[in-house]
């Protein structure tokens, strides 16, 4: 064995080792947390440093598979598993989470970074929650690190070690696959620190409404990542996929849709605790519900249990150890919470039934609605085969069925919520507030039944969408107006004033505008798609929803470790070219099976998405094409939800920090 | 009066959340049943009743070597082909395009109706996902094989 290579094969081992200690120092800081808890300083700084310690062991851990893929040690069983000399290094970064044991240590390295981040965050504003904080954390790495080194170890050796790896799967090289794992991983560790902090006002019992203020940028950023996450794997799917849609309610899918929902009724609630004081227990619970959704999620995608585009082996133990976890998880924090849930109890209650607060109310009552349906259909498929031992899967229509009107009523609140008063609504504030949206709505929706629009969802749809577009419009208005004659401003400056002001909460009406766009997309693009398959040949052509496409030719073409043919259409509408579109059939030089590249020509009305499949000897080439319309503004509307989270997270502290030790 | 008040507002409140979610629990539970797709190997499939349309149920095993055949009718692709698990042979009819992964002497789950012609006719075709992924094992029981056949699949409608 040359030198240099023995060398780069050290440093794996090293980070193996560093991941044992990794595993030893986790076990340190929750045993010294837990053990030293709030009495003992010196016990509460050692958990910080093994903490600290954790973080930087498994920085060192990742970097050395970087490092192994990096210099292809194929000596490394996950490195000859998920790569070969040819593969870009783009991609060989992105093999270090694209397969089970290297995302599983990612998970929690990145789970570690949090950790020190919160600790370092909050060491000299939250000693009091400290402790737990730290035993917590480090109590869930513990949990993890065990499954990482005993059951799913990235650090195995291949010997003899071959001269070649096999490649990364060709499906996750694409750019979008390379961030959607990340953010989504950033998401779930992400609530973490919510999680651990209202864990830490349970233990503690006097650290009362502070979890909330302390926690509430890091909820945001989690459920930042959570979004954007989602976001790019469903365009992941869109676009590298190639069967024209973005949402399949895969469970795999489903399994990242469900901490977000509790995720999104957490970020609302905590509001009303912060300003009203209710929802107390409340707000712990859904905390706990979305961080233990976080680990299902992680426990669906990585135990293969579960028929998935993602899910691409099995193995029983690792499942097992993650249910476990996740067991231990239910057991202690809700066993805590119905020990301690007396020392939270609110003294205050609701006024009215018209007012913000039971807005919220019904906010969190839809979102847990949603996040129990998708439970339910997620889930039951694993329960009736482990009960009765039958294989049964739920369908897509089951979901859409309910998931439409529970979103149409989600919207409507979007609109009365951020607008209706405080304790108990007058007549009068709600005709100020709703009665020219409601009309506009109305109005909108008796357009669209004139110009043809019959079906009851898409008609609804646009009456609310309307509608809460008005609120948010004419709020902004309102406000900005009222300021800019105070101010002696223009009405854009005093809008400008009115955001920098209150960034909270025009950040979250960015948000929901981001949400309606989004809605449009999916509305336009889930009722009215068009799809038409076909088996052609050079020179044939066929029209779909009014675009002429033509068949030119067919060739061959390359990339840097794929060859594919190419199909050469030509879109047409009324006789003008708008359009070459040139899907492709990828071969990857590693794997033999054939990718489709769809191609595909957008505009903010329609995108024109063609495939191309197999061929039949003598007779062509089968030809897939699909006319989805506003499917683009689904994207934007993820662009501006961003926009609007970044605007929220600029908004400092409002209020005083409490809890002094 | 006051106490009065607040346990009427309760009970508004109670009432209002509980219809909300009796109306979400009685559209998921329509459409839940409806929506329930069986899976069944090609040795189960014989003792079903056969039927044209309605609920439709998935079969999965292994695609026959030398089975599969593409031919093409006024532009649509048709193909017919034979899904295996030891015992059994199924023959299999679908009118479409198969997604990437699908071929013969690999493992593949099919939607659709098993008709009274002896032939299960499909709407949807999954391909199993992995190529890496190990064959069925032939000799091994039925339930072997739908062990095996029902993992890592990828959609194609």
């Amino acid at each position: 064995m040359p030198h240099a290579e023995r060398e780069t094969r050290l440093f794996l081992e090293i980070g193996h080792f560093a991941a044992i200690l990794a595993l030893a120092f986790a076990f340190v800081g929750t045993a010294s947390a837990f053990a030293g808890g709030p009495r003992n300083p010196a016990w509460v700084r050692a958990g910080s440093r093994a903490v600290w310690a954790v973080c930087a062991l498994l920085t060192l851990s990742i970097a050395s598979l970087v490092y192994a893929f990096l210099t292809n040690d194929f000596s490394v069983k996950y490195v000859a598993a998920n790569s070969n000399r040819i593969l870009p290094t783009f991609y060989k970064i992105a093999a270090v989470w694209g397969g089970h044991e290297g995302s599983l240590l990612f998970w929690v390295w990145l789970m570690s970074v949090f950790a020190a981040a919160a600790v370092a965050r909050h060491w000299r504003t939250h000693s009091v929650s400290m402790p737990f904080l730290i035993g917590v954390q480090s109590a869930v790495m513990t949990g993890f690190l065990v499954l990482v080194l005993f059951l799913s170890s990235p650090f195995e050796r291949l010997i003899p070690a071959p001269a070649d790896g096999v490649d990364l799967n060709p499906l996750l090289q694409d750019p979008g696959m390379v961030l959607h794992p990340p953010f989504l991983y950033l998401g779930y560790v992400g609530f973490s620190v919510p999680f651990a902090f209202a864990m830490a006002a349970l233990f503690s019992g006097r650290a009362g409404d502070e979890w909330v203020l302390a926690t509430r940028r890091w909820t945001i950023l989690a459920w930042f990542f959570l979004s954007v996450g989602i976001f790019f794997g469903a365009r992941w799917a869109y676009y590298e996929l190639g069967w024209g849609g973005y949402w399949a309610w895969d469970p795999v899918e489903n399994a990242s849709l469900m901490p977000w929902l509790a995720g999104t009724a957490f970020l609302h609630s905590t509001m009303i605790q912060e300003k009203r004081n209710l929802f107390r227990i409340w707000n712990v619970a859904l905390v706990i519900l979305t961080f233990a959704l976080s680990i299902l999620g992680t426990f669906l995608v990585r135990s293969g249990i579960v028929s998935s585009v993602h899910a691409f082996a099995n193995d029983p133990g690792r499942g097992l150890t993650i249910l476990i976890l996740l067991a231990v998880l239910l057991v202690a924090s809700f066993g805590t919470l119905i020990f301690r849930a007396e020392r939270l109890r609110a003294d205050v209650s609701l006024d009215s039934i018209v007012s913000r607060e039971s807005a919220f109310l019904f906010n969190n009552v839809f979102f847990l609605t949603a996040t129990f349906t998708v439970l339910v259909g997620t889930l039951y498929p694993l329960a009736a085969e482990a009960i009765m031992g039958t294989k049964v899967s739920v369908g897509a229509p089951y979901y859409n069925k309910v998931f439409v009107p529970l979103m149409l009523g989600m919207l409507v609140l979007m609109g009365v919520g951020p607008l209706i008063a405080w304790r108990r609504a007058s007549i009068s504030n709600l005709k100020r507030n709703f009665l020219a949206p409601a009309l506009a709505g109305i109005g909108a929706g008796a357009g669209a039944a004139a110009v043809g629009m019959r079906e009851i969802y898409p008609l609804m749809a646009v009456v609310i969408m309307v509608f809460v577009l008005g609120t948010i419009a004419s709020d902004a208005y309102k406000s900005a107006r009222s300021r800019a004659r105070r101010d002696g401003v223009s009405l854009a400056g005093g809008l400008a004033r009115i955001v920098r002001r209150n960034k909270r909460r025009y950040g979250g009406m960015v948000i929901h505008v981001g949400v309606l766009l989004m809605v449009l997309g999916m509305a336009g693009s889930g009722n009215y798609q068009t799809e038409k398959s076909l088996v052609m040949k050079p020179g044939d052509s066929f029209t779909i929803a009014g675009y002429a496409i033509s068949f030119k030719e067919i060739r061959e073409t390359r990339g840097p470790n794929w060859m594919a043919i190419e199909g050469v259409f030509e879109a047409r509408n009324d006789g003008t070219l708008i359009a070459e579109l040139r899907p492709q059939r990828r071969v990857y030089s590693r794997g033999g099976m054939p990718m489709t590249e769809a191609a595909i020509h957008s505009t903010l009305t329609r995108d024109l998405y063609v495939v191309i499949g197999d061929e039949v000897p003598g007779q062509g080439i089968a030809v897939k094409a699909y006319v989805n319309p506003l499917v683009q503004w689904i994207w934007a509307g993820g662009g501006v939800m961003a926009l609007g989270t970044v605007i929220v997270m600029f908004q400092r502290r409002r209020y005083p920090v409490k809890e002094a030790a | 009066m006051n106490r009065l008040k607040r346990t009427r507002r309760r009970w508004a409140l109670a009432g209002s959340v509980l219809l909300i979610v009796a109306a979400v629990a009685y559209l998921a539970a329509g459409s839940f049943q409806a929506n329930l797709v069986y899976f069944h190997t090609p040795t189960e499939i014989l003792q079903k009743e056969p039927r044209d349309s309605g609920p439709k149920i998935r079969v999965g095993g292994m695609v026959e070597e030398g089975s599969l055949r593409r031919s093409v009718e006024g532009q649509k692709m048709k193909l017919d082909f034979v899904v295996m698990d030891g015992r059994t042979h199924i023959p299999v009819h679908y009118e479409g395009i198969p997604p990437d992964l699908f071929k013969e002497k690999q493992g593949a789950v099919v939607e659709g109706w098993w008709t009274k012609e002896k032939v299960f006719k499909a709407d949807v075709i999954m391909a199993k996902h992995d190529e890496n992924y190990m064959p069925i094992k032939m000799e091994g029981s039925a339930d072997d094989a739908r062990a095996k056949a029902g993992k890592t699949v990828k959609e194609s409608r």
